[in-house]
């Protein structure tokens, strides 16, 4: 099951019992099956960047050890653990734009023309180039740009909770995914040159 | 408009997205060190495996049977004796363990060959190289020297980077802004926003307990004579009319209220065109814009001797008494100001009035770039730096500081370019305070136009913020006008503060880590980081106690809170 998948049917998952349950094991049990894969769902979020991965993981793991709730089966420890990680990566994404809205970066435009662009070739993503190249774009891409692709598309969320996560109406969702989308191609085909 | 919502309407405009959906998602080990760390984190952190959720030693005991106990008395002599020392150990660890947490970490391990290369480096070694920091965190944004840029405080206590930092959380998940603080004595005051309703607060360094707390609001930077601390006291409206006021430390209560002063120019918008709109100013919609946050210009107060300065947002300034407040001389230039306050048309920053004074100098920063000195006693206009010498057209004072009988100048040349990129360059120029007479300009630090500045007696340490987003350390020699090699260097990713006491140079960001560096050597010496949790933004700090430990003031986000069923729903 893909991350995608796992965080997608958190709820039907996990249900409410999850909220009060105590562990049906102990941190040690999930630790060290957990930690690689949420390590690995921060790092090409986040531009590959070891630090902000880590820093991120670390809140996650604390966050989920500290909360005292956990999923009353074994199976939805990891899921629920995504989606205490996914909230952390909204979070992180929010302090960036909030910094470069306030320390001198370009307000990201609030609305733009979205011109033709060409679809995204099939990505061949178990190629390392390709998955590089779509980490650097995705880095390329304003916070909130960034952080709506990652929820629709890399997190498979609906767009109504795309727009739940990114405290936007629906509306306002789609047209910021339209626009997410237009620059991502952009930004593909200028880092991928004549190869997309 | 609607090329967008015919667009984002065609499900086939977004199948070649589809093809992303868990694609990048891959188990990744990170680094032993880390994960080790966060290990141990966790075994001090678990709500079921702290010594409070077990149950008592005694009781364990007392489930043998009686019998048994006091038919092998030996047996239950040692068994007790394990069970206790073990549970003790327990304890004793768990205990280490919550403070290790709850105060910021002195983050380390051994340092190897590969320090600072790949995953792990934040949980490696505090004596790490210096060029370690370089891969600190993310590219977020610049910092051009607003609410958590410049804070030029340099204190004469030594500080003792060996001592664990006090993690002071003024804050909560209701508090929507913590102002720039002040500590005096054992206190910190400052002033939040909880939950909507204004505080100005006195806490106990030591306690973490609220000493006293007032409803009203204060804006900007605090001073204080160690009886009072004098701020500006502020409304909540959009262009608040500042009024001087002295605290009283004991109770909070408002000891005396000054002469009502012009307001600030709180924010500030610049278009990549080199214009600035002041408050009040809108740029045209088809102009790209940037923010610039100034609420942390040096309008005062500042305190010399029996008076207190203020200056204000027309660069008018007053001088005030201590005692009770009252004006002893005013320098009106608010006629001086531009007439058109909400527009400013050059590529220069745009600066209300700065101050800093000393028993023998005040100096005030006026909007055209020059510096006035004016005498203590009388407000007089002794001398005036004239424009277009150290700083011409195409340059602005950001900073000033002055250290004995020189005044220690920031200038920067414009900002951005066109395309939004950093451009520009800093320079420090050291005047004689008597005749503001230039004795030396420092070569320019290309590239850099996010500053902060700490200014000792012989050098002034800048940070500066280049292309790509690199911070970097930069020490200038205040005789010669050198520069050193930059140090420090490092992605900004986050608001980074400078300050320093004795020779240590302290590095703030507001993720939580804290470096200590040698001013003599530049090297690194010592890495704290603040174990953060839920709390993210830092609003002061640090800055040394008197027994040598640094501070640094925190506030949980407004993000903060762990849900506990996060949303999802798969796609449809």
């Amino acid at each position: 099951m893909s991350t995608a998948t796992q965080i997608a049917n958190l709820d039907m998952e996990t249900g409410t019992e999850q909220t009060h349950a105590r562990a049906p094991t102990d941190v040690a049990a999930w630790f060290d099956e957990a930690l690689p894969r949420i390590y690995g769902y921060f790092l090409p979020r986040v531009g590959g960047r070891v630090a902000v991965a880590e820093d991120l993981t670390q809140e996650t793991i604390l966050a989920a050890v500290r909360s005292g709730h956990r999923p009353s089966r074994s199976s939805a420890v990891i899921p629920w653990l995504f989606g205490i990680a996914r909230h952390k990566l909204m979070d992180h994404y929010r302090t960036e734009d909030r910094e470069r809205h306030h320390f001198g970066r370009p307000a990201d435009p609030d609305e733009i023309e979205c011109g033709p662009a060409p679809p995204l070739p099939a990505l061949d993503l178990d190629a390392l180039h390709a998955r590089d190249t779509v980490i650097a774009t995705l880095d390329r891409l304003p916070p909130r740009q960034r952080s709506a692709l990652v929820a629709r598309y890399l997190d498979g969320c609906d767009v109504p909770t795309t727009a739940a996560l990114l405290g936007v109406s629906v509306h306002a969702a789609e047209s910021l995914l339209a626009r997410a989308r237009t620059s991502f191609r952009q930004h593909y085909r200028s880092l991928n040159g004549d190869a997309s | 408009m609607s090329r967008i919502s015919r667009n984002h309407r065609d499900p086939a405009y977004e199948r070649d997205f589809r093809q992303l959906a868990g694609a990048l998602d891959r188990p990744i080990a990170p680094a032993p060190e880390f994960a080790e760390s966060l290990r141990r984190q966790i075994a001090g952190s678990e709500p079921t495996s702290t010594p409070k959720h077990r149950p008592a030693t005694t009781m364990v005991i007392a489930r043998e049977s009686p019998v048994l106990m006091l038919a092998d008395r030996r047996r239950r002599h040692i068994g007790f004796s394990i069970l206790e020392i073990a549970a003790a150990l327990l304890l004793i660890s768990a205990l280490a363990l919550s403070a290790y947490i709850i105060n910021i970490n002195a983050v380390g391990g051994p340092t190897g060959p590969d320090a600072g290369n790949g995953p792990g480096q934040l949980s490696r070694a505090i004596a790490s190289p210096v060029r370690d920091a370089s891969t600190e965190r993310m590219t977020a944004g610049i910092n051009w020297g607003g609410d958590k840029g410049r804070s030029q405080y340099y204190g004469s206590d030594a500080i003792d980077p060996s001592k664990p930092p006090v993690d002071l959380q003024i804050g909560d998940e209701r508090t929507t802004t913590v102002g720039p603080g002040l500590f005096v004595g054992d206190s910190w005051y400052g002033w939040t926003v909880r939950a909507g309703a204004d505080a100005f607060l006195r806490v106990n360094v030591a306690t973490g307990e609220t000493v006293w707390e007032q409803e009203y609001r204060t804006w900007g930077t605090l001073g204080s004579n160690g009886q009072r601390i004098f701020a500006f006291l502020i409304d909540a409206s959009d262009t608040p009319t500042p009024v001087p006021v002295a605290i009283s430390m004991t109770t909070g209560e408002i000891a005396w209220r000054g002469p009502a002063l012009h307001p600030f120019a709180i924010s500030i918008t610049a278009s990549n065109e080199g214009t600035f709109y002041l408050d009040g100013g809108t740029p045209p919609p088809a102009i790209e814009t940037y923010a610039i946050d100034l609420t942390r210009e040096e309008h005062g107060p500042v305190v010399a001797g029996e008076t207190v300065y203020f200056t204000d947002g027309k660069a008018t300034t007053v001088a005030l008494g201590i005692d009770d407040g009252a004006e002893r001389w005013r320098d009106d230039r608010s006629d001086d100001f531009p007439a058109d306050f909400g527009y400013v048309d050059e590529i220069t920053f745009p600066r209300t009035g700065t101050i800093v004074a000393n028993e023998r100098y005040v100096f005030v920063r006026l909007p055209d770039n020059s510096i006035v000195s004016l005498d203590p006693a009388t407000g007089r206009e002794i001398a005036r730096s004239f424009r277009g010498g150290f700083v011409d057209s195409t340059r602005s004072i950001l900073g000033m500081s002055l250290r004995g009988d020189r005044l220690v100048v920031l200038t920067i040349s414009s900002f951005v370019s066109s395309d939004g990129s950093t451009v520009g360059n800093a320079a420090i120029s050291v005047l004689d305070a008597g005749s503001l007479e230039v004795l030396v300009t420092s070569d320019f630090v290309e590239g850099g136009a996010g500053f902060d500045m700490v200014v000792t007696d012989s050098s002034a340490f800048l940070l500066t913020i280049g292309e790509q987003d690199v911070w970097e350390l930069i020490e200038v020699d205040l005789t010669t006008g050198s520069l050193s090699e930059p140090f420090g260097t490092g992605l900004l990713v986050e608001s980074i503060r400078l300050s320093g006491t004795g020779d240590t140079l302290i590095a703030a960001m507001s993720s939580g880590t804290v470096l200590y560096f040698s001013m003599e050597t530049h090297e690194l010496l010592d890495r704290h980081r603040v174990q953060r949790g839920q709390t993210i933004a830092l609003v002061g700090g640090p800055m040394p106690i008197e027994d040598g430990r640094p501070i640094a003031v925190w506030k949980v986000g407004p993000n903060a809170p762990v849900p506990e069923t996060p949303p999802a729903t798969p796609i449809p």
